[in-house]
Protein backbone atom coordinates (compact mmCIF):
# COMPACT_ATOMS: atom_id res chain seq x y z
CA UNK A 1 0.00 0.00 0.00
CA UNK A 2 1.10 3.36 -1.15
CA UNK A 3 0.65 6.67 0.74
CA UNK A 4 1.52 9.68 -0.73
CA UNK A 5 1.69 11.28 2.88
CA UNK A 6 5.11 10.40 2.77
CA UNK A 7 7.13 12.85 4.26
CA UNK A 8 9.22 12.79 1.98
CA UNK A 9 7.09 13.75 -0.69
CA UNK A 10 6.50 17.41 0.67
CA UNK A 11 10.42 17.62 1.70
CA UNK A 12 12.46 20.46 0.42
CA UNK A 13 14.96 18.17 0.26
CA UNK A 14 13.86 16.22 -1.73
CA UNK A 15 13.79 17.17 -5.78
CA UNK A 16 12.21 14.68 -7.73
CA UNK A 17 9.79 12.06 -7.00
CA UNK A 18 8.69 9.18 -9.54
CA UNK A 19 5.98 6.93 -9.07
CA UNK A 20 4.45 4.07 -11.05
CA UNK A 21 0.75 3.04 -9.88
CA UNK A 22 -2.72 4.07 -9.88
CA UNK A 23 -3.73 6.98 -11.50
CA UNK A 24 -5.63 8.17 -8.35
CA UNK A 25 -2.29 8.35 -6.24
CA UNK A 26 -0.39 9.78 -8.80
CA UNK A 27 -2.61 12.98 -8.86
CA UNK A 28 -2.02 13.04 -4.91
CA UNK A 29 1.59 12.79 -5.36
CA UNK A 30 1.59 16.06 -7.85
CA UNK A 31 -0.91 17.58 -6.28
CA UNK A 32 1.76 17.31 -3.10
CA UNK A 33 4.96 17.69 -4.94
CA UNK A 34 5.16 21.40 -5.35
CA UNK A 35 8.04 22.86 -7.48
CA UNK A 36 9.78 19.04 -7.13
CA UNK A 37 10.04 16.93 -10.19
CA UNK A 38 7.65 14.50 -10.87
CA UNK A 39 7.48 11.43 -12.54
CA UNK A 40 4.56 9.15 -12.60
CA UNK A 41 4.00 6.23 -15.09
CA UNK A 42 -0.32 5.92 -14.57
CA UNK A 43 -0.74 3.07 -16.97
CA UNK A 44 -1.45 3.71 -20.93
CA UNK A 45 -1.67 1.82 -23.71
CA UNK A 46 1.01 2.72 -25.76
CA UNK A 47 0.02 3.29 -29.91
CA UNK A 48 2.75 3.29 -32.87
CA UNK A 49 1.40 5.22 -36.23
CA UNK A 50 2.90 4.09 -39.20
CA UNK A 51 2.45 6.06 -42.26
CA UNK A 52 2.65 4.53 -46.13
CA UNK A 53 5.38 6.44 -47.08
CA UNK A 54 7.93 5.04 -44.89
CA UNK A 55 10.52 1.94 -44.87
CA UNK A 56 8.83 -0.92 -43.43
CA UNK A 57 11.85 -3.15 -42.41
CA UNK A 58 13.21 -0.47 -40.06
CA UNK A 59 10.59 -0.24 -38.00
CA UNK A 60 9.51 -4.41 -37.70
CA UNK A 61 12.61 -5.19 -35.16
CA UNK A 62 11.92 -1.88 -33.40
CA UNK A 63 8.23 -2.54 -32.89
CA UNK A 64 8.64 -6.59 -32.11
CA UNK A 65 11.00 -5.22 -29.54
CA UNK A 66 9.00 -2.91 -27.78
CA UNK A 67 5.81 -5.09 -27.80
CA UNK A 68 7.27 -8.54 -26.79
CA UNK A 69 10.22 -7.38 -24.47
CA UNK A 70 9.84 -8.62 -21.14
CA UNK A 71 7.10 -10.68 -22.35
CA UNK A 72 5.11 -6.96 -23.00
CA UNK A 73 5.17 -6.81 -19.04
CA UNK A 74 6.54 -2.57 -19.54
CA UNK A 75 4.78 -0.13 -18.83
CA UNK A 76 5.59 1.95 -21.90
CA UNK A 77 5.17 -1.55 -23.98
CA UNK A 78 3.58 -1.34 -27.58
CA UNK A 79 0.34 -2.26 -27.50
CA UNK A 80 -1.25 -0.95 -30.40
CA UNK A 81 -0.25 -0.39 -34.45
CA UNK A 82 -1.87 1.43 -36.74
CA UNK A 83 -0.69 1.00 -40.13
CA UNK A 84 -1.83 3.13 -43.38
CA UNK A 85 -3.58 0.73 -45.38
CA UNK A 86 -1.45 1.05 -48.46
CA UNK A 87 1.73 -0.67 -46.50
CA UNK A 88 -0.79 -2.75 -44.12
CA UNK A 89 -0.47 -6.26 -45.70
CA UNK A 90 3.02 -6.20 -45.90
CA UNK A 91 4.00 -4.62 -42.23
CA UNK A 92 1.22 -7.59 -40.83
CA UNK A 93 3.12 -10.07 -42.81
CA UNK A 94 6.46 -8.86 -41.48
CA UNK A 95 5.56 -8.67 -38.55
CA UNK A 96 4.09 -11.64 -38.10
CA UNK A 97 7.00 -13.46 -39.27
CA UNK A 98 9.34 -11.66 -37.08
CA UNK A 99 7.51 -12.60 -33.93
CA UNK A 100 7.57 -16.44 -34.78
CA UNK A 101 11.40 -16.00 -35.17
CA UNK A 102 10.98 -14.77 -30.96
CA UNK A 103 12.69 -17.53 -28.94
CA UNK A 104 10.45 -18.67 -26.20
CA UNK A 105 11.53 -20.53 -23.12
CA UNK A 106 13.05 -20.36 -19.78
CA UNK A 107 13.84 -17.67 -18.72
CA UNK A 108 17.09 -18.26 -17.21
CA UNK A 109 18.39 -19.03 -20.56
CA UNK A 110 20.39 -16.31 -22.64
CA UNK A 111 18.62 -16.66 -25.38
CA UNK A 112 15.40 -16.56 -24.32
CA UNK A 113 13.36 -13.84 -25.55
CA UNK A 114 9.94 -14.57 -24.64
CA UNK A 115 8.60 -16.03 -21.45
CA UNK A 116 5.47 -17.00 -19.17
CA UNK A 117 4.11 -13.74 -17.44
CA UNK A 118 4.73 -12.62 -13.52
CA UNK A 119 1.98 -15.13 -12.46
CA UNK A 120 -0.80 -17.84 -13.86
CA UNK A 121 -3.45 -15.21 -12.93
CA UNK A 122 -2.19 -12.31 -15.47
CA UNK A 123 -1.25 -15.30 -18.02
CA UNK A 124 -5.60 -15.61 -17.56
CA UNK A 125 -6.61 -12.27 -17.51
CA UNK A 126 -4.67 -11.81 -21.03
CA UNK A 127 -6.10 -15.02 -22.20
CA UNK A 128 -9.55 -13.41 -21.33
CA UNK A 129 -8.99 -9.89 -23.42
CA UNK A 130 -7.66 -12.10 -26.39
CA UNK A 131 -11.22 -14.12 -25.90
CA UNK A 132 -13.08 -11.03 -26.23
CA UNK A 133 -11.19 -9.72 -29.06
CA UNK A 134 -12.19 -13.06 -31.02
CA UNK A 135 -15.56 -12.87 -29.96
CA UNK A 136 -15.70 -9.57 -31.06
CA UNK A 137 -14.37 -10.16 -35.06
CA UNK A 138 -11.17 -9.81 -34.33
CA UNK A 139 -8.50 -12.13 -35.98
CA UNK A 140 -5.68 -13.72 -33.89
CA UNK A 141 -2.93 -14.30 -36.61
CA UNK A 142 -0.11 -15.59 -34.16
CA UNK A 143 -0.19 -16.60 -30.54
CA UNK A 144 -3.01 -16.07 -28.34
CA UNK A 145 -2.63 -19.62 -26.77
CA UNK A 146 -1.83 -20.99 -23.40
CA UNK A 147 0.88 -23.40 -23.40
CA UNK A 148 2.15 -24.45 -20.32
CA UNK A 149 1.07 -21.70 -18.69
CA UNK A 150 2.95 -19.54 -21.28
CA UNK A 151 1.41 -16.89 -23.68
CA UNK A 152 2.51 -18.48 -26.61
CA UNK A 153 3.62 -16.50 -29.82
CA UNK A 154 3.75 -19.33 -32.30
CA UNK B 1 -1.03 -10.24 -32.40
CA UNK B 2 -4.67 -9.42 -33.04
CA UNK B 3 -6.08 -7.78 -36.66
CA UNK B 4 -9.15 -5.94 -36.80
CA UNK B 5 -9.50 -5.26 -33.21
CA UNK B 6 -12.41 -2.89 -32.25
CA UNK B 7 -11.62 0.52 -30.35
CA UNK B 8 -13.79 -0.65 -27.47
CA UNK B 9 -12.27 -4.15 -26.87
CA UNK B 10 -10.26 -4.21 -23.48
CA UNK B 11 -6.96 -4.72 -25.36
CA UNK B 12 -7.52 -1.68 -27.73
CA UNK B 13 -8.13 0.84 -24.71
CA UNK B 14 -7.15 -0.86 -21.18
CA UNK B 15 -3.28 -0.90 -20.25
CA UNK B 16 -2.34 -5.04 -21.45
CA UNK B 17 0.63 -6.10 -19.21
CA UNK B 18 1.03 -9.22 -21.84
CA UNK B 19 2.64 -10.22 -25.25
CA UNK B 20 -0.56 -8.70 -26.65
CA UNK B 21 -0.13 -6.11 -30.12
CA UNK B 22 -3.47 -5.11 -31.99
CA UNK B 23 -2.57 -4.11 -35.56
CA UNK B 24 -5.18 -1.93 -37.59
CA UNK B 25 -5.17 -0.61 -41.17
CA UNK B 26 -5.94 3.36 -41.06
CA UNK B 27 -7.32 4.83 -44.49
CA UNK B 28 -5.04 8.33 -42.60
CA UNK B 29 -2.67 9.48 -39.75
CA UNK B 30 -5.25 11.89 -38.64
CA UNK B 31 -7.75 8.83 -38.31
CA UNK B 32 -5.24 6.98 -36.06
CA UNK B 33 -4.53 9.94 -34.34
CA UNK B 34 -8.60 9.77 -33.37
CA UNK B 35 -8.43 6.34 -32.18
CA UNK B 36 -4.91 7.20 -30.23
CA UNK B 37 -6.81 9.71 -28.41
CA UNK B 38 -9.89 8.45 -27.76
CA UNK B 39 -8.80 5.43 -25.19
Amino acid sequence: MVTYDFYSIKDDRVKMVTFTGSPEVGIGIRSKAGLKKTTLELGSNAAVIIDEDVNIDSLIKRCVMGAFSNQGQVCISLQRIYVHGNAYTQFVEKFVAATKKLKIGNPMNLDTYVSSLISERETKLALKWIEEAKQNHAQVLVGGKSIMGFLNLR
Amino acid sequence: MIVNANPKLKVSCQEVFAPIVIINSIASVEEAIGYVNDS
